[in-house]
């Protein structure tokens, strides 16, 4: 009773509509932008060293004073410019794809479910059961598998492949285990009951650890 | 007093031998006494003419030593009337039964009863009867004793001659007047005993005397034999109720009445008779109304008293016929405790109720987890915003510039630091950034490729493994008081909540 009742005022609040935009909820509209700047910018401040703005056009655009709005109010000097406008502009880059994570991490925080994001490390043997070469959308790679897996010698030709790259991790879920009717009372943790929010299992980069009781979801990206 | 009447002392015998018995008993009651009350209501002597002052004491002085004076409580002088009353209502003649009787005591002995007789006739005369203008007691007297003695042997003269009486004085109040005395004191004697004289003469005239004991008068003294009438026994019964001591016939003959009398007389003796029945009248409505309060108090509580008991009677009886079935159930299980056919019966049901029982477990959990599964993306739409997510990461990381080996060179110098570029490096490949970046190069994989991958890894550390969005440890004091109270009641204390770090918190 309990966690049917967590879980459904979770989603209620993913799921609320905004008043002032019906179409999305406040979480979505409000909450899941603001992340997803903080983490764009967090992560353009670690690679600070590595990325930078690609062209000065882009750069100048920007800083150009907005004609219809002249008389904006504290503006940065132009040290601050240099210091920061290149790393927003970076995080802006990537902003729209960890929104898009952040969604579909909040739409996965339903699932009693454990997950688990694999990265194949160089040197691996391809697997076209679990990786995907980088070109190739989930649903023909595997198509692809399956039709060249009958094949003896495309088969030996993926078993000497080797991965060089991985790009984007493969996704791996458990199942959690509901609870029976005799472990409900006395002695079940009010935290068993409730919804998880860190349900993705950390570390375990490399496959074949930890793996027990985990089934795959989505194949890693690689290059081969 | 062993001698027996003949039969043709009808009417006056046993009062006529009973008076000498009855003046003896009557002469040690009426008790003399030497010195003059203060003030008692009671004394005869003071009624008609109380006398004070200087003429009371010239009236001392000339006056011989008189006869001690007698005194009547309320009650003996209503026997005394009654008897008046009974004589004039049985035709009897009152000189003779009350006052010629005294005539064998003799000296001071009949003049002390027969002061004590007249004095609560005169007391009655006064009271209920014509005012002392209109007709003297002495003239009342003599015109009863002459009407008594008139001739009985015709009834309708009689009655003629009783209305012209009573139409001469414009009312004839003893009659009336003791039929009211008569009745109060019917009306709170005692009940008559069941044996007592149920002849028609004694319940018309004498209804106040039925409880009057007076079985044990004829037991007492005739011993069954030659029972005289009633008309002759109750005037005895009077005149010696009347006689007996005052305390002793108020308290135990007329203890109600005798209660119920004290009242006006202690008003005044001078009051009329109407004012005192007014005062009696308000005492006993007021005592009237008193008990139809405790009447109703007392019916309520018999009322609720008499639910109680409903209740507690169907209780009783619920519980007698689970008893019973309770007792028929192990009559039947000790006669079925050897039956293999039962008990084989009663293990198929058991297991067949088990089964049920797991099935409907199983049941509940495949609809929970239905209804949760249908609030969560399938594996195909995760596969979809997978590939967008890539997407999307690519065209970001085509978006910037990379300065690739000048960073590696700078990475290196920050080995001991554990940036997090360091640790999704270690992540993605198991090597520092700059073995990552030289292998990359070696393998001619482009900058883009590299720091596609990194943000990869950057996206899985920052998005997917943090806790957000975390409910749990919001600051909330409300909250942390609701979940400790839920924890101390309902479950053992819980390990504290996993400590998060600050790099993967929101």
């Amino acid at each position: 009773m309990l966690s049917e009742l967590d879980l459904l005022a979770c989603h209620s609040i993913l799921s609320t509509p905004n008043d002032q935009d019906n179409s999305n909820s406040y979480f979505h509209s409000k909450i899941l932008v603001k992340t997803a700047s903080d983490l764009s910018l967090s992560l353009a401040n670690a690679l600070q060293g590595v990325l930078s703005p690609s062209d000065d056009t882009m750069l100048g655009a920007d800083l150009e004073p907005d004609p219809f709005c002249p008389q904006t109010p504290a503006t940065p000097t132009q040290e601050d410019r240099n210091q920061t406008e290149p790393r927003s502009l970076v995080a802006m880059a990537f902003e729209e794809h960890i929104l898009r994570a952040l969604k579909l991490k909040a739409n996965l925080l339903l699932a009693r479910s454990k997950y688990k994001l694999v990265f194949p490390h160089p040197g691996h043997r391809f697997d076209a059961t679990t990786m995907v070469r980088d070109g190739e959308s989930q649903r023909t790679g595997s198509r692809f598998a399956q039709l060249n897996g009958k094949r003896n010698g495309e088969q030996e030709l993926q078993g000497r492949l080797k991965v060089k790259l991985c790009l984007f991790p493969g996704l791996y879920v458990r199942r959690e285990e509901v609870l029976s009717g005799k472990e409900y009372g006395v002695g079940v943790n009010v935290r068993n009951c409730l919804v998880e929010c860190d349900n993705f299992v950390k570390g375990g980069g490399e496959e074949g650890r930890g793996m027990e009781g985990f089934s795959l979801v989505v194949r890693a990206v690689v290059l081969v | 007093m062993s001698r027996s009447p003949s039969p043709c002392f009808t009417l006056f015998m046993p009062v006529w031998l009973r008076l000498p018995r009855v003046i003896r008993v009557c002469h040690g009651s009426l008790i003399p006494r030497q010195k003059k009350p203060s003030c008692s209501p009671a004394c005869p002597e003071q009624w008609p003419s109380p006398v004070t002052g200087k003429m009371a004491r010239k009236s001392k002085r000339n006056r011989k030593p008189q006869l001690p004076r007698l005194y009547l409580r309320r009650g003996d002088r209503i026997k005394v009337v009654a008897c008046l009353d009974y004589a004039l209502e049985h035709d009897l003649d009152l000189t003779s039964v009350a006052v010629n009787n005294l005539d064998l005591l003799k000296g001071r002995e009949r003049k002390v009863a027969e002061r004590a007789i007249h004095g609560a006739l005169r007391e009655e005369y006064r009271n209920y009867g014509r005012s002392e203008g209109d007709i003297s007691f002495q003239t009342f007297l003599t015109e009863g004793s002459t009407f008594l003695r008139y001739d009985r042997g015709d009834p309708e003269t009689l009655r003629d001659e009783r209305r012209r009486v009573i139409e001469s004085g414009g009312q004839y109040p003893p009659r009336e007047t003791l039929r009211t005395t008569t009745t109060r004191s019917r009306a709170l004697a005692p009940h008559p005993p069941a044996g007592s004289d149920t002849s028609g003469l004694s319940l018309h005239s004498t209804p106040e005397f039925e409880g009057f004991n007076g079985s044990m008068a004829w037991n007492d003294d005739r011993s069954g034999e030659n029972r005289p009438s009633p008309a002759a026994a109750v005037p005895r019964q009077l005149l010696r109720s009347a006689a007996v001591s005052p305390a002793s016939m108020g308290e135990e003959s007329f203890p109600q009445s005798t209660r119920a009398e004290e009242v006006p007389e202690t008003v005044s003796p001078q009051t009329p008779i109407h004012a005192t029945h007014e005062v009696h009248v308000d005492a006993l409505e007021k005592e009237l109304a008193r008990r139809a309060e405790e009447l109703k108090a007392a019916s309520r509580t018999i009322v609720q008293q008499q639910d109680h008991i409903f209740t507690l009677s169907n209780r009783l009886t619920a519980a007698e016929k689970e008893c019973k079935e309770i007792e028929r159930s192990i009559k039947k299980a000790a006669e079925l405790k050897d039956n293999v056919t039962v008990q084989a019966n009663l293990r198929y049901e058991n297991s067949v109720l088990r089964d049920q029982n797991i099935k409907m477990i199983s049941q509940r959990e495949v609809i929970s987890k239905a209804a949760r599964d249908s609030l969560v993306p399938t594996n195909q739409s995760v596969r979809e915003e997978f590939d967008l997510i890539l997407a999307g990461l690519k065209d970001g990381c085509s978006s910037v510039s990379i300065t690739m080996p000048r960073v590696a060179r700078a990475f290196d110098a920050d080995d001991l630091n554990e940036t997090p570029v360091l640790a999704w490096s270690r992540r993605l490949t198991g090597l520092t950034f700059r073995e990552f970046v030289a292998g990359a190069i070696d393998d001619n994989i482009s900058d883009i490729h590299i720091i596609s991958a990194l943000t990869a890894t950057a996206t899985a550390d920052l998005v997917f493994e943090s806790s957000f969005p975390d409910f749990l440890p919001r600051e909330s004091p409300m909250l942390d008081q609701y979940r400790q109270h839920i924890l101390t009641r309902g479950t053992p204390p819980y390990p504290q909540a996993p400590s998060h770090s600050n790099s993967n918190r929101i």
